[in-house]
């Protein structure tokens, strides 16, 4: 038996650092492993012993395209566990947070990082030669997205006002409805966006996914809801460990998350989008039906899609809420700390984000776990894997690096993230 | 942490970072943007020149800081003439070291490896082609190894902020005189 073993050094256009191993015998792909080689950063251990209070500041800085999940998820589960509940306009400007989270981290993947790969380009650079109307929208999208988390958050990368119980200051409405028409522009943009992508030369590959996302009666998800599968899964957020479990790979330094009874599932777009279709205001179901994506989405290379229907969704829901905003009159509900254990868990961008805490008496952090949506997706990207690389096994190397890379950028990893820092090289005559 | 360095950022549309800026784009022509994260470490080193530029600078000048995302670069540039920008850098020589340069002397990467690593270089280029970039950019780095999460700056990028602050001030009386060419 020969082998051929394909190596991707560092992926690249992800957020963070990882690379692909696929090694080949003569029946096809016999292994695919993306492998996680950061560092883990021991987030869930440096909680315990802190306050409450202290957890969405220490969870936002988890990441930096997504912080607002992770305070979302974590403000869910504080207050979860101390048994109050969130209502009315504090509940409906995190929804806002939120959808100002979506549009920038899916305007960023959309644009900058994974259309070049459709139309053939190294880079958003240079695809920004050909295409610079849709980069200018991508970052004017960007940046519409930013200024909502900043108004909201009081900045956009990891912002600082979100606490249990709500915000330490809220904006009136004057001042909220400020953001409209930038959200108007963007929301036409987004349907631009849409239909540009949609447009694109796409794969003829789909798979049997388990989509998983949240779900909830009324809208589409953010904030809450019951965990939904495509199968048979219907479950409340604190069952989650009883259905499913993370387990350690010798090849990543990211836990693998899978469902207990059958093993790899898939969240993020796809999942949010089959799951709940019908709950998307009538005009971006008519947008994904005139794109061409039906109510389901199975190809992993036509999430891009997906992801620019959210958008303009995000744009939608931002409006309504804005319109309907009057200020509250406290920023935050009071809570009071007792021993308990509470569950939040929220739709990043890239998927759900489960978080279970508990609790001492005075509120002090016992133990944390918190699940992020790529971790939960490796499996899936790696079944992917085997099955887009197996037919391509008479290609070249280049050939199919490149194909691989753009299946996994379908994914939007979400790796980690850290400071800029310029390279600099100097040429002097 | 970001209790130790920016306790209060306002809500609402005003929100910045609580550096001396200013962004009256339509009186001044020319714009100093610092680049870097204050909480992390030698990253500071753009906002702290900022910083010691503050008392020195007319109202002519504007100022802008950059702490995250690249991309508003583009944004945060449109309309003037002149940019000035501070950000920290790997090292040439040592830490602590300044450079002037000018974007040609950037590093062209192939292709970026992570959103991380789209450096200005790379946002330059992009503005290029978008049509967006200022016609004359001087840029002011410090070679700079420690960014460590709520780290202060290393004391070679301490020890170099007040001489750049001058370097600066004074490259702007000249751009006052010979507003065309930097």
């Amino acid at each position: 038996m020969t082998t051929r073993t394909i190596q991707v050094e560092c992926l690249t256009r992800v957020e963070g650092e990882g690379a692909l191993d696929l090694e080949f015998s003569d029946s096809g792909v016999s292994s695919a492993q993306l492998r996680i080689f950061e560092p883990p950063r021991f987030f869930e251990a440096l909680l315990r012993g802190r306050s409450y209070l202290e957890i969405p500041d220490i969870v936002a800085r988890i990441c930096g395209i997504c912080p607002v999940a992770y305070q979302m998820s974590a403000v869910h589960a504080i207050e979860n566990a101390f048994k109050s509940r969130i209502e009315g306009p504090l509940r409906d400007l995190r929804r806002l947070l939120y959808c100002g989270e979506w549009i920038e981290s899916h305007a960023l993947h959309v644009v900058m990082l994974h259309a070049p790969d459709f139309l053939g380009f190294p880079d958003v650079i240079r695809m920004a030669e050909k295409h610079p109307d849709e980069v200018r929208i991508g970052l004017n999208l960007k940046k519409v997205g930013n200024h909502i988390i900043r108004m909201l958050g009081g900045r956009e990368i990891h912002p600082v006002n979100v606490c249990p119980g709500g915000f330490y200051s809220v904006p009136p409405s004057s001042e909220l409805k400020m953001l409209l028409p930038e959200i108007r522009v963007a929301h036409e943009q987004a349907i631009h966006l849409a239909q540009w992508v949609a447009a694109f030369p796409f794969p003829d590959f789909e798979r049997p996914y388990e989509f998983v996302a949240l779900q909830h009666p009324a809208e589409y998800p953010f904030n809450e809801g019951r965990l939904v599968s495509s199968m048979d899964l219907d479950i409340a957020i604190s069952a989650f460990q009883e259905h499913f479990e993370e387990r350690q790979v010798p090849h990543s330094t990211a836990l693998h998350s899978v469902l207990k009874r059958r093993g790899v599932y898939c969240v993020g777009p796809m999942a949010r989008y089959a799951l709940n279709f019908e709950h998307l205001p009538a005009e971006i179901r008519d947008l994904g039906q005139r794109v061409g994506l039906g109510s389901v989405c199975r190809n992993p290379f036509k999430s891009i899609v997906v992801r620019a229907i959210e958008i303009a969704y995000a744009c939608v829901e931002a409006q309504r809420i804005i319109e309907n905003y009057s200020a509250p009159q406290t920023a935050a509900t009071r809570l009071q700390p007792h021993s308990g254990i509470g569950y939040g868990c929220t739709e990043a961008p890239r998927g759900f984000c489960w978080h279970r805490y508990q609790f001492d008496s005075d509120g002090l952090v016992e133990n944390a776990t918190i699940v992020p949506p790529t971790s939960q997706n490796q499996g899936s990207i790696e079944n992917d894997l085997v099955a887009l690389a197996s037919p391509l096994v008479s290609e070249p190397d280049e050939t199919i690096k490149r194909q691989c890379e753009q299946l996994i950028r379908s994914y939007d990893p979400c790796i980690s993230c850290s400071t800029h820092a310029l390279k600099l090289a100097v040429r002097r005559s | 942490m970001h209790l130790l360095f920016d306790p209060c950022p306002k809500v609402g549309c005003a929100a910045v970072m609580n550096l001396p800026e200013t962004s009256a784009a339509g009186n001044c022509d020319i714009l100093i943007i610092a680049i870097g994260n204050t909480e992390r470490g030698d990253d500071a080193f753009g906002p702290l020149v900022v910083k010691a530029l503050a008392s020195r600078l007319g109202e002519d000048i504007a100022v802008k800081s950059i702490g995250g995302d690249i991309f508003s670069l583009i944004d945060v540039w449109s309309g003037y003439q002149q940019v000035i920008l501070v950000d920290a850098a790997e090292p040439l020589d040592s830490s602590g070291q300044v450079q002037c340069v000018t974007i040609s002397d950037l590093v062209q990467e192939e292709s970026s490896t992570s959103i991380h690593t789209f450096g200005v270089r790379q946002i330059m280029d992009l503005a290029k082609r978008l049509g967006s970039v200022p016609e004359i950019a001087a840029i002011y780095t410090v070679g700079a190894r420690d960014f460590g999460i709520g780290q202060k700056p290393s004391a070679a990028v301490l020890a170099a902020i007040d001489d750049t602050a001058e370097r600066i001030a004074k490259q702007i009386d000249c751009l006052r005189h010979a507003p065309t060419r930097i």
